[in-house]
């Protein structure tokens, strides 16, 4: 009897968790295409606003591709830090000191190496670009980001309980697509 | 005027055949050695040519010339014509190429071809497609003016300062 219950339960839950994994999958898919779409047109609007040669472009594209790559591995990194600091500073849970210690160092450090490298890439594209135009990537970039900042914060308020928990539901699927 | 002048007058005469020698002038040439010796000259001499003409064909001579001058004619009409066509071919090119060229002058001349940016954001990374999606709707917005007057060139505020370090936020 309780095999049959088992085996019940199993066949309801199976198709559910199927589309759950579809729904991940469709989700990470998404969430990529609309990341490719912000790039292009990142990239786009940048080269045409600061009028690049093609001489230019082909070397901002090499700058962004190494600077990309190392700000990427920074993110990472910090993605994990901050996963361990939230394990460790969870409500009711005593919190090793040390760990913690630790991780706290290594966010900061982590802070200075993006500022560092941000700095090392503003130095790479003042090789070949005007201070104006530099002056514009960076202000286009930081504006980018501030838009970032802005939609991350829309999700945050607390005034819209249903759209944190359809972050969550939406981060959720994004993590089982990326596992 | 002695008997070897006199001798060596009337050689060109006999020898032609249009005389003869006298009796005492060829008792002179048979004992002078220097009139024989002149009178062997002018005689080869005159033999000199003999039988060139016995050995020539009038007629053959005659088809000879005939042939090559036909020939001349040949070659000359020949090349009269791979003038004619090369000048003809010449042409047609030269009207070819300013047909082309006449095509060619108004597009305007190629451009090399435009390098496409790649620009990576990892800081998107982080970003659920809702939040994509509205970060997306914005860059429809105006980014940044056309001069250094824009606020975000001229003058970032705190704002704009602190979004580096913003974007760790996930």
């Amino acid at each position: 009897m309780r095999t049959y219950a088992l085996l019940s339960l199993a066949l309801v839950l199976a198709p559910l968790h199927s589309a759950a994994a579809q729904r991940a999958d469709s989700a990470g898919a998404r969430a990529d295409s609309l990341r490719q779409h912000i790039e292009e047109r990142f990239a786009s609007r940048v080269q045409q606003q600061l009028g690049l040669t093609n001489d230019q472009t082909a070397k901002l594209r090499v700058t962004s591709q190494r600077f990309g790559t190392r700000r990427r591995d920074l993110y990472t990194r910090y993605r994990q830090l901050r996963e361990a600091l939230g394990v460790q500073l969870r409500p009711g849970v005593a919190a090793n000191q040390d760990s913690v210690g630790k991780l706290t160092d290594a966010m900061i450090e982590l802070r200075v190496a993006s500022a560092q490298a941000t700095r090392d890439e503003m130095r790479e594209v003042a090789k070949y670009l005007t201070p104006v135009q530099r002056a514009r990537f960076f202000a286009m970039r930081e504006r980018l980001h501030h838009h970032m900042k802005e939609a991350r914060e829309h999700r945050g308020m607390g005034d819209d309980r249903g759209g944190r928990e359809r972050w969550k539901a939406e981060k959720h699927e994004m993590d089982d697509a990326h596992e | 005027m002695s008997e070897c002048e006199w001798l060596s007058d009337r050689m060109p005469a006999v020898a032609l055949g249009s005389s003869d020698w006298t009796g005492e002038e060829a008792a002179h040439l048979d004992g002078c050695l220097s009139c024989q010796a002149e009178w062997n000259l002018i005689r080869l001499s005159s033999r000199l040519g003999e039988g060139v003409g016995a050995e020539l064909d009038p007629g053959a001579m005659t088809r000879a010339v005939l042939d090559r001058l036909g020939q001349s004619r040949e070659e000359a009409r020949l090349r009269r014509n791979a003038w004619g066509f090369a000048a003809l071919a010449g042409t047609a090119a030269a009207a070819m190429v300013w047909a082309a060229q006449t095509v060619v002058t108004p597009v305007a001349p190629a451009k090399a071809p435009l390098v496409a940016l790649q620009i990576q954001l990892p800081e998107l990374d982080n970003l659920v497609p809702s939040e994509l999606d509205a970060v997306l709707q914005t860059m429809d917005e105006p980014y940044v003016g056309g001069s250094v007057n824009d606020p975000a060139v001229a003058s970032p505020d705190d704002e704009d300062l602190e979004s580096g370090f913003d974007t760790w936020e996930g």
